[in-house]
């Protein structure tokens, strides 16, 4: 549905040309969801942009459902395109109603569309997202949720080919952007079009998206889909990125024959011992996720990774717990966990760790994960 | 962002017609003044078969009369008009913005007044006041102090003129500096006092250094604008023998006896069009560094206000003087004399009223063609400079186009071109040409329209307002860029839009050099028309019309008050 190939896009700022995007290809399946995932500046939003035809790439390609909409010799102006977009800002005009901003695509279309089937189309639309008995309703005067609505509405009313979302749930305060979240996801389903979105946040990417992007400096460092990429992180950006992770330096101590290697982390003087392929000497990146560690006042089972430390902080979360906790050294680790009466401030604990859910990658870039 | 190749055929036609105006009502005229400077001999214009390079007017410069008599003599004028109106418009912005005085709302349309209506208006007005022998306040001091006439007051002096000029000019100081004022964060104040400074350690440390480019840049724009008035250095000046330099220009087109010296007027505009342009960009740099400073919400603050006590007597009096003298009074003694000619309010009896001045004034046709006139080409032009500025707006605030930096230099350049100066090079420019537009009112529509400088900083902050977002998404519902701006963008500028339409009209109505340096049987408009009538003795037909003129611009300005005050005189 889309293809793009090689794309290349720079700007030009007062220190000369910036590489926005250096040479990104992925394309999306008919009814796909496509999520472009990564920290701000790396490029995923001029990517979408030029998908839209407001920037116009240096070099690479962009096709649109089979249609080459822009190469070094093509570029296909921004309306004439066949998709429809929803901004981080939504972009309601003010000085239209509901209806007057979703019926705008489908006003400004040539050859004229009857005004009755306008009506049905918009209404049908507005149906959709829920806001039909706000048609009416001065765009001034509707909260964050409604303008999203109002915005997808306006971007899906002429059928486009292609959906395409800019950060869509930024602009939404946490509660609510959970409830937009599923909403959305279940909203594009239903309507069954092929969507790209960006966006730097891993939750909202995991939950609507098919497969995504994770982006940095430019470039797509991995794709895949969801679970793949949370799974099995190419290498520690990605998984950095994916979850809120804990890293520990470490070092490659022993390696017997089984393919157990011991490693001494840097700081607190701890071993863990697991299966890898990595060699004596290396220095590696251990990566550790929240919520893949357990925390308990009592010493595990002999054979068990366990790290010992004091608990300096708790940050209540909902139903669960962030302790943070100091495991020697300068290193400390963060766990994700259940409430429980004697885990306070202070409590000496055990960090257990479970091998096959951590990550390791050798300073050099290569990646290793547990069997 | 959207860059120039993104647009299709139509838009680019459009914008580039938009450039193109502002190039052409404002550049075209400069050029042609630039030619005339440099080609001779004097009465020839600069394309006329016989015309030559020459250097002779740029030597003329030299002469002792412009050395002796007009520098000096414009110098003491400039100096010291923008002395008064600082330190009045900088007192009266304080006491309206930053204290409790009471009724400010009333105070502040009344002190605009003079901004509002043409200035040969006010001239006429002030004479009737000022004028050495009959005027109404030289009368009721002599009656008081037991004086002989004439005098005490003369207002044809340097004193008399520069008092008028401050008179008519406070408006537009008050209306910038109470912009600054405004915008200053009182949180910054508060901050200080908190830190545990005390008022008067508050003022300097803090108040007075973040507005000083606040309060320098006005002062700058206060002094070009000054040196650019010709109204009064005609009307009240030439009486008194005082010649500056818009005036002299002026006297070389016509002078009393002789051909047209268009090479010598041409080149007596450089030095002074050298000079607005060396303002402008102090102006622009002072401007910048004051919106960095102070305005970097754009939004208008709640001001703490200071409560007078004591002072209330005083701030009372000088806003009632100033109110007096450039409002009240010009327009009491207008309508007194137009109904009872030189009959003074406390000897006129009943059989003195007459409303033969207004019966003439109706049955005159000049009068009428007048009226018309004002009014199709105040809308005319103002309708021209709206569009152009606008266009100009949306190019420089929203395309890649490479040459829209020069393009804002040009339509900044306006601010620097005296009317003078800008009736002379359209006069030139169509005098060359061999199309019957000169002498009609089209030549004086586009003479009017090179004051783009005001709408394009409007449109341009308007653009600024309107999120990007809102724009591009029109484009990815698949509109073109001509859908776009005709569905989005005008309605959402509308405000902006109307508030300098309205502006621009104002202006158009009070236009009186340009008409004058272009004057025709044909287009002649009423600010021109009622010179003519005073200079040819008629005092009541000449109350008459003034009467009239503040009677048609009042209303506009009751509908458009709000608007007006609020933002588009303050830019």
């Amino acid at each position: 549905m889309l293809t793009v190939t090689g794309l290349v896009k720079s700007f030009v700022t007062p220190d000369g040309a910036v590489r926005a995007v250096a040479g990104v290809s992925f394309s999306v399946a008919q009814g796909q969801c496509y999520a472009l995932l990564g920290p701000s500046g790396c490029g995923k939003t001029t990517i979408l942009r030029c998908v839209a035809g407001l920037e116009q790439a240096e070099q690479g390609s962009i096709a649109i459902g089979g249609r080459v909409v822009s190469d070094p010799n093509t570029f296909v102006p921004v309306h004439e395109r066949s998709i429809g977009m929803v901004f981080q800002s939504y972009a309601i005009w003010p000085h239209l109603d509901v209806f007057g901003n979703v019926a705008y695509p489908l006003e400004v279309q040539r050859p004229r569309l009857a005004r009755s089937d306008i009506e049905k189309r918009v209404m049908d639309v507005l149906d959709l997202v829920g806001m039909q008995a706000m048609a009416r309703r001065p765009a001034t005067r509707l909260s964050g949720g409604q303008q999203q609505r109002v915005a997808l509405a306006r971007a899906l009313v002429r059928r486009p080919s292609l959906l395409l979302l800019d950060e869509p749930l930024s602009n939404l305060d946490a509660r609510l952007r959970d409830s937009m979240r599923r909403e959305l996801a279940t909203l594009i389903r239903q309507v069954g079009v092929t969507a790209l979105f960006v966006t730097h946040d891993q939750v909202e990417a995991f939950s609507l998206a098919d497969r995504l992007a994770v982006m940095e400096q430019g470039g797509i460092v991995q794709e895949g889909a969801p679970a793949e990429l949370y799974e099995r992180p190419a290498d520690l950006f990605v998984a950095r990125f994916l979850g809120a992770a804990n890293v520990l330096a470490g070092r490659v101590e022993e390696h017997d024959c089984q393919g157990r290697v011991r490693i001494a982390l840097d700081g607190c003087g701890h071993r863990l011992t697991l299966i890898a392929q990595h060699v004596p000497g290396q220095s590696v990146d251990v990566v550790l996720r929240p919520e893949d560690l357990t925390i308990t006042t009592l010493p595990p089972a002999a054979d068990r990774n366990a790290i010992p430390g004091r608990i300096t902080a708790l940050t209540f979360q909902g139903g669960s717990v962030e302790y943070e906790v100091d495991v020697g050294g300068s290193a400390s680790l963060r766990v994700l966990a259940r409430a429980q009466a004697d885990l306070t401030r202070g409590a000496s604990v055990w960090i257990g760790i479970d091998t096959r859910r951590l990550a390791i990658f050798g300073r050099a870039g290569a990646a290793s994960t547990g069997p | 962002m959207p860059k120039a190749d993104h647009l299709d055929v139509t838009a680019k036609l459009v914008l580039a017609v938009g450039a193109g105006s502002a190039i052409y009502l404002i550049a075209v005229p400069l050029a042609m003044l630039l030619f005339a400077a440099f080609r001779g001999p004097a009465d020839y214009l600069p394309f006329e078969p016989g015309a030559r390079w020459t250097l002779e007017h740029i030597q003329a410069l030299t002469d002792p009369v412009i050395t002796t008599r007009i520098l000096p003599d414009t110098f003491v004028f400039v100096v010291g008009t923008v002395v008064v109106v600082f330190a009045v418009g900088l007192t009266l912005a304080w006491l309206v913005e930053r204290t409790e005085l009471p009724g400010r709302e009333i105070w502040f349309s009344l002190i605009l007044f003079p901004l509002l209506v043409p200035t040969p208006v006010l001239a006429i007005a002030w004479i009737f006041l000022m004028g050495p022998n009959a005027g109404w306040l030289n009368l009721v001091i002599r009656a008081a102090l037991g004086l002989e006439a004439p005098g005490p007051i003369n207002i044809f002096s340097m004193g008399g003129l520069i008092l008028c000029q401050a008179l008519a000019s406070v408006p537009f100081a008050f209306l910038l500096l109470s912009a600054t004022l405004r915008a200053m964060d009182p949180a910054l104040e508060e901050a200080s006092g908190t830190s545990g400074a005390s008022g008067f350690t508050t003022f300097r440390r803090v108040t007075l250094p973040v507005l000083l480019p606040g309060l320098l840049a006005p002062l700058i724009l206060i002094t070009l604008i000054t040196a650019e008035q010709f109204e009064l250095p005609l009307i009240i000046g030439l009486p008194a023998k005082i010649n500056v330099f818009s005036y002299r220009i002026y006297f070389e087109l016509n002078p009393l006896s002789s051909l047209p010296n268009y090479g010598g007027a041409a080149a007596l505009s450089l030095p002074f069009l050298v000079l607005g342009l060396l303002l402008l960009l102090l102006y622009n740099r002072l401007i910048a560094r004051a919106d960095s400073f102070v305005t970097m919400t754009g939004k208008a603050y709640r001001q703490r206000r200071l409560p007078l006590g004591v002072w209330r007597i005083p701030a009372l009096a000088l806003l009632s003087l100033y109110v007096a003298l450039g409002a009240v009074l010009p327009a009491a003694v207008l309508l007194w004399t137009s109904l009872f000619g030189y009959a003074l309010p406390l000897s006129a009896t009943a059989a003195d009223f007459s409303v033969e001045a207004y019966r003439q004034l109706f049955s005159n046709r000049t009068f009428w063609l007048g009226l018309r006139n004002t009014l199709i080409v105040a809308l005319a032009s103002a309708l021209i400079v709206t569009t152009v500025g606008m266009l100009l707006g949306w190019i420089i605030s929203r395309s890649q186009i490479r040459f829209r930096h020069a393009l804002d230099f040009v339509s900044v350049l306006s601010v620097g071109i005296p009317a003078v100066i800008a009736g002379l090079g359209v006069m030139l420019f169509y005098l060359s040409l061999p199309i019957g537009l000169y002498g009609t009112v089209a030549i004086l529509i586009i003479a009017y329209s090179y004051r783009l400088a005001t709408t394009t900083r409007l449109a341009r902050a308007g653009f600024l307002q309107i999120h990007r977002e809102l724009e591009e998404v029109s484009a990815t519902s698949g509109a073109r860029w001509i859908a776009t701006l005709r569905r989005v963008l005008i309605p959402l500028m509308l405000p902006a839009l109307s508030a300098g339409f309205i502006l621009l009209f104002i202006v158009g109505v009070r236009e009186f050099t340009i008409p004058l340096v272009l004057y025709s049987q044909d287009n002649v408009v009423l600010s021109v028309l009622l010179w003519q009538l005073f200079q040819s003795g008629q005092p009541a037909s000449s109350a008459a019309l003034a009467s009239i003129i503040i009677a048609v611009v009042l209303p506009v300005i009751f509908v458009a008050r709000r608007t007006l005050m609020r933002r588009s005189l303050a830019e």
